[in-house]
């Protein structure tokens, strides 16, 4: 029973970490009035250049910086075509996702036979002794350690310094940040691309941490998950853990279930974390305040920025 | 915007020929892109795109599957397209029009397997069209009543429908008498849309086409019409004038997913005949794309769902004559819509 | 409405342009519909064929099943002279349809579809051209003049894992990690366990079905679970097995590997695994040309040489490995069954009586896991 519990709480946070990365970075982007659904092609873009790199190099901090510039890039598309060009920011990320997906199979083919080292599990001393949580929760890798520290550092930045408060401004009333004197077009600009580094960051550790694998389509709608996980933590970074690791739990649950032969059918196992999330969402929406950016709620026409 | 209409009006000239500029760059823009990928693979390009025109130029076959594909996805897109005129995004067309094929299958196979066609094959598609309009409905429930953001619960609408396919072909209307794998029964006969001779399509891409045409003249000729885009220009003055905001949402949106079911319910008695667990993936998101490249014209929506479907039979063609992978004709295609995208409405707010 | 005129302008232009470049570039009149040389439709089909269209079901190198056939059938072509025709990721639905409809306009006169989800599909394509010859993975459905199935008794080597997994285990606990509750997967783990249980009545086999024949995610996190339950020998039946391979090796859990041999990616912990499964195509499709249609089914297991077992790895103790080569040696000479009753189910019920050998059909079918199989059957 503890193995099992210990088991499952290893499996949650893996499988719930690249969740988290996309998630928090898609959170910037919403609370700077722009979903990406476009994550899950930089995640996927992660999963392939980082891996690349990881293969060719065996230098991590290179695998996940080159990551994160594919990220930036499929994050500059993704912005540039819908504030610029006045693009359909969903229609668009749809096809930013077929395009991330194609070019990755593509070049990507020679890799899947490949084998890397990639990152190791670095245990803490002392908290990792600690029984049941310790091994699960301390005996990561880098990137996982990241990731705790992730939605803190968000919540932080956005919550307590100034370029948090334009970047929730420009998401409110951009007419406001405009007022102030804020670059609303960078600040959009580099929110969103924040999100796409940061999806691709979770791609990595996907690829080079959690499966030490890649395979095409190996995001496998990791990213348009952790897109609308966002809504389930009300655009709060802190509430990132529990959306994230809401996902993994059940994730793992699906397998768990089987070892111990619950009767429940697959299927429906899988679809729970999603009926979850819609439930969960009606309780938010419930909420009276809730804390949604102002500029998501008028998704669907153009975006008229004056600067 | 002042300005610009003031110079509009004696600089014609100047704006046909920035027409034709981004006409040639839209064209040639992927065509070269797509050459120097396909030159940097050692593949001759003019092999490669004689391969694609071939493709619909000299089959009657593949013009057939262009109309087989076009018609759902074109049925897709007016899902997107009308909630988007009145200021909802439904991104659920995938789903909705999943329900169709499922609804549909379920009931041909146990309800009208006895009929005649004339009488089962509109019970079907009616059965579809509703079930499209019921799974379209829970979205909006929680949009209305729980005031959830409707592009959210659609898109996660969608994954709800595939697990829900997963099981029931798994599960309840798996065939028993057939190999237990995980697909339905099929269709009688009789409920199969006949196809013209020598291809697959059938009648029902003109069905769709009128729906499009409808759509496009309902939104551009008549009050109710103008009342709808008041709705999606301006909520405020749209209130102001006494229109019912609410209510308008609520049948658009009704109305769209009927419509995404029905082509669910088309593609069940054209082609696929069986549920099975990846039966019409994939149709809902690229309906949703061919308006989104099309800008939110219905008219235009024609075109590019031609484009998309066109992309998608003659890369089936493209591959087999000239060996490259599945992924290059991918490549090709994203790289014409991120093409169009970025040329897409310009800089004309400028 | 400027717009969009100028927008459907934009739109014809790009296909008049397109087609205009392909006029330029199209030297000879190309006329697909007589393509093929079919001089009558009396002669055998696929006679004389030049060209073979395959369908997989996934990519080329997906470093598994669809690898697999693709270099097969490749070496197929090189050795008969004929040019291969490939279509990718072809989904299991009507536009498998379409494919064979294009590879057939495109002068293919032998389609080998790859996925048992193209079968009813091949069916329906092959009404319409009795000159042309198909070859499906599943044999049960229509029977018809030129279709043909080209079918693996996996069960055989299935059962040779079996039996080395359960003569290695330690724990008596063996993991097996499946895609879907179908019949071809169902029947590979009920022989994996039978296997097991012929020479370990005390080990159990726990199998967990992740849905999907590639995600690596899945992969990962049930070898993580069954090391936790005390698993230490894992079985799979996924079309990409590498990771499967690797997390093993660094859990130090033995592992049985699916259409590649794993031994220098698990170099600690591979015992073996199932492979050779795309040998015959080439025979079949040299007969075909020549005029002698295999119709109905080409099927077989051991025996035939359509299936096989990778060489035990170097972590199996040679007691084992000469147990393995003896149940090899009886599998190839086609006297053992290894569904032969009596057989249980799950539940204890039985499903095939002392005495009774199920038809080839009925394994085929199979949708029942077997008793000491721990895991849920629908």
């Amino acid at each position: 029973m503890m193995n099992l519990i210990e088991n499952f709480l290893l499996n949650t946070i893996r499988s719930g970490t690249p969740i988290m990365f996309a998630l928090i970075g898609d959170l910037i982007g919403q609370r700077a009035g722009h979903i990406s659904l476009s994550v899950e092609g930089a995640m996927l873009t992660g999963c392939c250049v980082g891996f690349a790199a990881c293969y060719y190099t065996d230098n991590l901090l290179l695998a996940v910086l080159l990551a994160a510039l594919a990220g930036a890039f499929v994050g500059f598309l993704q912005i540039h075509f819908n504030i610029s060009c006045g693009a359909d920011m969903f229609a668009l990320a749809l096809a930013i996702n077929y395009f991330c997906s194609a070019v990755t199979n593509y070049f990507g083919a020679s890799l899947i036979s490949k084998s890397i080292s990639g990152f190791g599990r670095i245990a803490i001393p002392l908290l990792s002794e600690i029984p049941l949580i310790g091994d699960a929760i301390f005996n990561q890798d880098i990137l996982t350690y990241i990731s705790y520290l992730l939605p803190i550092v968000v919540g932080f930045i956005l919550f307590k310094t100034k370029i948090g408060t334009a970047i929730r401004t420009a998401g409110e009333v951009h007419q406001v940040a405009v007022a102030y004197g804020y670059n609303v077009r960078l600040l959009k600009y580099g929110a969103v691309m924040t999100a796409g580094i940061l999806a691709a960051v979770g791609g990595v550790q996907l690829s080079c941490a959690y499966t030490m694998t890649w395979t095409a389509d190996m995001a496998g709608g990791r990213g348009f998950i952790a897109s609308a996980l966002v809504i389930l933590c009300s655009w709060k970074p802190g509430r990132a853990y529990m959306a994230a690791y809401l996902f993994g739990a059940a994730q793992s649950l699906q397998i768990l279930f089987q070892l111990l032969a619950i009767p429940i059918p697959t299927n429906i196992v899988t679809m729970a974390p999603y009926v979850v999330t819609l439930i969960a969402l009606a309780f938010i929406s419930m909420n009276k305040n809730p804390s949604m950016p102002e500029e998501l709620k008028k998704i669907g026409r153009p975006l008229e920025i004056q600067n | 915007m002042m300005q610009k209409m003031t110079v509009k009006a004696g600089a014609d000239r100047p704006e046909i020929r920035k027409v034709l500029m981004r006409v040639l760059a839209g064209i040639f823009v992927p065509i070269g892109l797509f050459s120097i990928f396909l030159l940097t693979q050692r593949q001759n390009p003019l092999t490669v795109y004689r391969a694609l025109v071939m493709c619909f130029a000299g089959s009657k076959y593949n013009v057939g599957e262009i109309a087989v594909e076009m018609t759902p996805v074109l049925l897709a897109g007016m899902a997107a397209l009308i909630p988007a005129k009145v200021g909802l995004s439904n991104c659920g067309g995938e789903g909705q029009l999943i329900a169709g094929c499922l609804t549909a299958n379920i009931v041909g196979v146990y309800l009208c397997s006895g009929l005649p066609g004339v009488v089962g094959i509109p019970i079907m598609l009616a059965a579809a069209a509703a079930a499209g309009l019921l799974w379209a409905a829970i979205p909006l429930f929680c949009k209305m009543k729980l005031n959830m953001n409707e592009t959210l619960t659609t898109l996660l609408s969608n994954y709800i429908m595939y697990k829900l396919v997963a099981y029931m072909v798994f599960g309840p209307i798996k065939d028993t008498a057939g190999n237990n794998y995980p697909m339905s029964a099929r269709i009688a006969e009789q409920l199969r849309l006949p196809a013209f001779a020598g291809t697959r399509a059938n009648v029902m891409i003109f069905a769709a086409l009128f729906v499009v045409v409808i759509t496009a003249f309902v939104f551009a000729k008549t009050e109710l019409g103008f009342k709808l885009r008041t709705i999606g220009g301006n909520e405020r003055a749209a209130e102001f004038a006494g229109f019912s905001v609410k209510k308008a949402r609520c049948w658009a949106f009704l109305i769209a997913g009927a419509i995404a079911g029905l082509g669910g319910g088309i593609v069940m008695s054209s082609v696929e005949f069986q549920m099975r667990e990846a039966t019409a993936h994939d149709l809902g998101y690229l309906g949703f794309l061919a308006t989104g490249i099309a800008g939110g014209s219905p008219i235009v929506s024609i075109f590019t769902s031609f484009l998309l479907s066109a992309l998608s039979v003659c890369g089936t063609s493209l591959e087999i004559t000239t060996g490259l992978r599945s992924s290059a004709s991918t490549i090709l295609m994203s790289v014409i819509l991120l093409t169009i995208f970025g040329l897409g409405r310009g800089r004309r707010e400028k | 409405m400027k717009k969009i005129v100028k927008r459907a302008a934009r739109l014809l232009l790009a296909v008049l342009v397109c087609s205009f470049l392909a006029a330029c570039g199209s030297s000879a009149d190309v006329n697909h519909s007589d393509a093929g040389g079919t001089e009558g439709t009396q002669t055998a089909p696929g006679k004389g064929a030049t060209k073979i269209g395959v369908l997989l079901v996934g990519t080329r190198d997906d470093y598994g099943y669809n690898q697999a056939l693709y270099n097969g059938c490749i070496q197929s072509g090189e050795d008969l002279g004929v040019e291969i025709m490939i279509k990718e990721s072809v989904p299991e639905d009507s536009s498998s349809q379409a494919v064979m409809e294009q590879m057939i306009s495109a002068g293919c006169t032998i389609i080998y579809a790859t996925s048992y989800g193209h079968r009813e599909y091949a069916e329906l394509v092959a009404q319409e051209h009795p000159e042309v010859a198909f070859f499906c993975s599943n044999e049960t459905g229509q029977a018809m003049d030129n279709i043909s199935a080209l079918v693996t008794y996996g069960w055989d080597s299935a059962y040779v894992n079996g039996v080395c997994a359960g003569l290695m285990t330690k724990t008596n606990e063996i993991g097996f990690i499946a895609s879907f509750q179908i019949p071809v997967v169902m029947h590979s783990i009920n022989a994996f366990a039978l296997g097991v249980q012929s020479v370990n009545p005390d080990a159990t086999v726990h199998v967990v079905f992740t849905g999907s024949w590639d995600d690596v995610g899945s992969q990962t996190d049930a070898v993580n679970a069954m090391a936790s339950q005390n698993i230490d020998c894992i079985a799979q039946y996924q079309d990409y097995t590498k990771t499967i391979c690797e997390m093993c090796e660094a859990a130090g859990i033995y592992v049985v590997g699916y259409h590649i041999d794993g031994s220098d990616i698990a170099p600690n912990t591979f015992i073996t695994g199932t492979i050779d499964i795309c040998t015959k195509q080439t025979e079949v499709f040299r007969e075909t040309i020549e005029g002698n249609f295999p119709a109905g089914i080409v099927s077989g297991g051991y025996p035939e040489g359509m299936t096989g077992n990778a060489p035990c790895g170097a972590c199996v103790p040679d007691d084992v490995k000469a147990v393995v080569e003896d149940t090899v040696e009886m599998m190839k000479e086609g006297t053992f069954e290894v569904f032969a009753g009596p057989i249980y189910k799950q539940d204890g019920t039985i499903a095939y009586e002392e005495g009774y050998t199920p038809t080839t059909e009925e394994i085929l079918g199979m949708d029942f896991l077997v008793q000491g199989v721990v895991g849920l059957d629908n």
